[in-house]
């Protein structure tokens, strides 16, 4: 059975000439004619030459005559029909590919994957069992459990077009400079997909980055990443800004800061417009002190308008009461935990209803 | 009432209006969206569409070597890779589900949307739709004047005393100014206020604008009163929110003081009110079913929703829900 990348449907066509000649879009005298030209015109450039045939190609071609029948000859129809063309999606090749159809059966999301720049293009021109598989026992070596392969390569199938060598050294890199467990290898690959596809020195320059900005050693710098790998491949500019918003514009102190960073790293992802808003409610309108913000940073990741409907839920009950010191105290945890429902019922000791209903006053 | 996980069966039934609550600061075009990414959620998560099947015709030669001369076929039928979930991408997407709205609330205004889903977007391009008349509860705070209208926001313009203000003076303010929309109605109707026209409109109830040019204020008095902060209580047509903002500060200059927006709240359209709205804690698709039931029911029961009769308007049974009504007229 012929692979048929996109790239070798082409040059199969015009590599078997057999079938070309079979076709209803070719006749033989056709087929003749370029033989011809080829022999007569050396500095014209013939179909072969673009498309690659060397004369190798050509032994396999025994057949002289293309009108002789066929019949009593094991020839395999099964494959026949018009060539696949141009597509935008995967889905008019993933039939007659089973390179395509391997990855399907893996768990890949094609229909995410297809709308990746430039990824389409180099996965039509791999084979399943040729290259693919190198690189998933690759990844199960490393320790991605089998199930998660396919959520991996949805997310980064750029995985698959890095060289197993380089991706070697950079496991190699994790493991004995950075000094990672091998244990470890599973989280941060599994959380961070895009992780493998940096080289070294962007990785080097980023540990630099992270341990001089937080003034972190580097077990310190494993725990972060542990914590969230994705902080560490984010681009620096954003993770700057927000820092500079924490120090500068909100008013924590550095050790605020360092005990945010390694309790919820996840922060320094947000937009910075909305990190800003998020603490000028919680800390101009709700009055809550730098340091409960610091102690519960959990509260900085919930959206604005869930932290409004649920404190103005609250205060229409009475139990808006964040300072630990007084009775009937609600931390930030508990005001961002959870769904509504829950809210509503562990909380706010009322129904789902009723905060539904007061959402209708609002 | 029926139990189904068939998304296919629910998908035929998720048409129709939808009564919604809008939470403030959300644009109307975020509620729309998220409305549409919910239903394609709880859609995508019941029993979707299996993959269609694809027949192979599969040469047993494959495996068999050269020298054997029987050419076999097998006719293979399997799910259609192309058709798998994973290829495509989910069953239902938002692109695919129409959603019109009846009119717009502003960024900051909170209250009844009233949305229409799929085969609902031609109900709802109904005029009669658009020409039920709106209740709003509009938040005054007096003392200062910003340049965005609202309390909270932008540059204070203006600050000033608000003690002297009685409770009769702003019935008065509010008075003279539906007095006045009341004159304007009828030019905005086209009429002249002495004609016989003007005379026969009058006679079928409010005077509606033939354009959706002119506010028009049909009622505005007062709700609540407690210094610095008021509520009054509008029945509009043809409002925004920007209309509101300097309506409230007119208001304040009117009252010699100063006045901003504290809220804007859309309580009453037609005959649907706030218990008859989803709060956004609900916009599920289970909860959107439901109330798209109780819509259609409210619907049928105002008489100011009248059909245009030519068309006709098909519900699932195929039957013309306005069936009653065209018998009536």
């Amino acid at each position: 059975m012929i692979s048929w990348s996109r790239f070798a449907v082409i040059s199969a066509i015009t590599r078997n000439l057999r079938a070309m000649q079979r076709s209803r879009f070719y006749s033989s005298s056709e087929t003749k004619e370029i033989r011809l030209v080829q022999t007569s015109v050396q500095n014209k450039r013939s179909i072969e030459e673009i498309a690659g045939i060397t004369d190798k190609d050509l032994e396999n071609d025994e057949e002289q005559n293309v009108l002789a029948p066929k019949l009593g000859k094991n020839v395999d129809f099964s494959d026949y029909g018009p060539p696949l063309g141009r597509t935008q999606t995967f889905a008019a090749y993933v039939n007659r590919s089973p390179t395509l159809q391997k990855l399907v059966d893996l768990g890949v999301d094609l229909s995410v994957v297809e709308k990746k720049e430039g990824v389409p293009e180099k996965l039509l021109q791999l084979d399943f069992d040729k290259h693919i598989t190198k690189h998933i026992l690759f990844l199960t070596d490393v320790g991605v459990p089998a199930g998660d392969i396919g959520l991996l390569l949805t997310r980064n199938p750029a995985i698959l077009f890095e060289d197993l060598e380089i991706l070697q050294q950079r496991i190699k890199y994790l493991l004995e400079t950075l000094g990672f467990e091998f244990t470890d290898l599973q989280r941060i690959i599994c959380a961070n997909p895009k992780w493998l596809c940096t080289s070294i020195d962007d990785l080097r320059k980023r540990v630099d980055f992270f341990q001089r900005e937080f003034k972190l050693s580097l077990p310190l710098f494993r725990k972060l990443t542990l914590t969230y790998p994705r902080l560490i491949t984010y681009k620096l500019h954003y993770i700057r800004a927000n820092t500079f918003s924490i120090i500068v514009e909100m008013g924590f102190t550095r050790s605020e800061l360092g005990s945010m960073l390694m309790f919820k790293p996840r922060i320094w992802t947000l937009d910075n417009k909305d990190l800003v808003e998020r603490f000028n409610f919680l800390h101009n309108s709700l009055k809550i002190p730098h340091r409960l913000i610091a102690q519960q940073p959990h509260c900085l990741l919930a959206r604005v308008s869930h932290l409004r409907q649920r404190h103005f839920f609250l205060h229409s009950l009475g139990k808006a009461q964040y300072d630990p010191a007084l009775p009937n105290y609600v931390s930030l945890l508990a005001l961002v935990t959870g769904s509504g429902a829950e809210f509503a019922s562990n909380v706010a000791g009322t129904s789902a209803e009723s905060f539904s209903n007061f959402l209708k006053t609002m | 009432m029926k139990l189904t996980r068939d998304a296919s069966l629910v998908w035929k039934h998720l048409t129709g209006i939808v009564c919604l609550y809008k939470p403030p600061r959300k644009s109307v075009a975020v509620v729309k969206h998220t409305i549409k990414s919910h239903l394609c959620r709880d859609l995508n998560q019941m029993k979707v569409r299996p993959p269609t099947p694809y027949i192979m015709i599969e040469s047993e030669l494959k495996d068999v070597p050269a020298e054997k001369t029987k050419s076999k076929s097998v006719i293979k039928v399997i799910p259609s890779y192309a058709d798998n979930v994973l290829v495509t991408g989910p069953r239902y997407v938002t692109e695919e589900i129409r959603g019109r709205m009846v009119h717009e609330l502003g960024y900051r205004s909170s209250g009844l949307l009233l949305l229409g889903i799929n085969g609902g977007c031609n109900e709802v391009k109904n005029k009669t739709f658009h020409q039920l008349v709106r209740c709003y509860q509009v938040g005054v705070r007096l003392g200062l004047e910003t340049d965005s209208g609202w309390f909270d926001e932008g540059r204070g313009k203006a600050k000033a005393s608000f003690k002297h203000v009685p409770p009769h003076a702003v019935t008065t303010v509010l008075a003279s100014m539906q007095a006045a929309h009341t004159k304007c109605a009828f030019d905005l109707a086209g009429v002249l206020p002495d004609s016989q026209e003007a005379y026969e409109l009058a006679l079928q109830g409010a005077i509606k604008p033939k354009t959706t040019g002119g506010c028009v204020i049909y009622s505005a008095r007062l709700l609540d009163f407690r210094l610095p902060d008021f509520t009054i209580e509008l029945h509009t047509l043809n409002e925004t929110e920007d209309y509101f903002l300097s309506m409230v500060e007119l208001l304040g200059i009117k009252l010699r003081s100063a006045a901003t927006t504290t809220s804007i709240k859309c309580v009453q359209i037609g005959n649907f009110g706030v218990e008859h709205a989803l709060s956004s804690a609900d916009w599920d698709l289970q909860h959107i079913l439901k109330n798209m039931k109780l819509c259609s029911k409210l619907v049928k029961e105002n008489s100011d929703i009248v059909p245009n009769l030519d068309e006709e308007r098909l519900d699932v049974t195929g039957r013309n829900i306005y069936q009653d009504k065209a018998a009536n007229n």
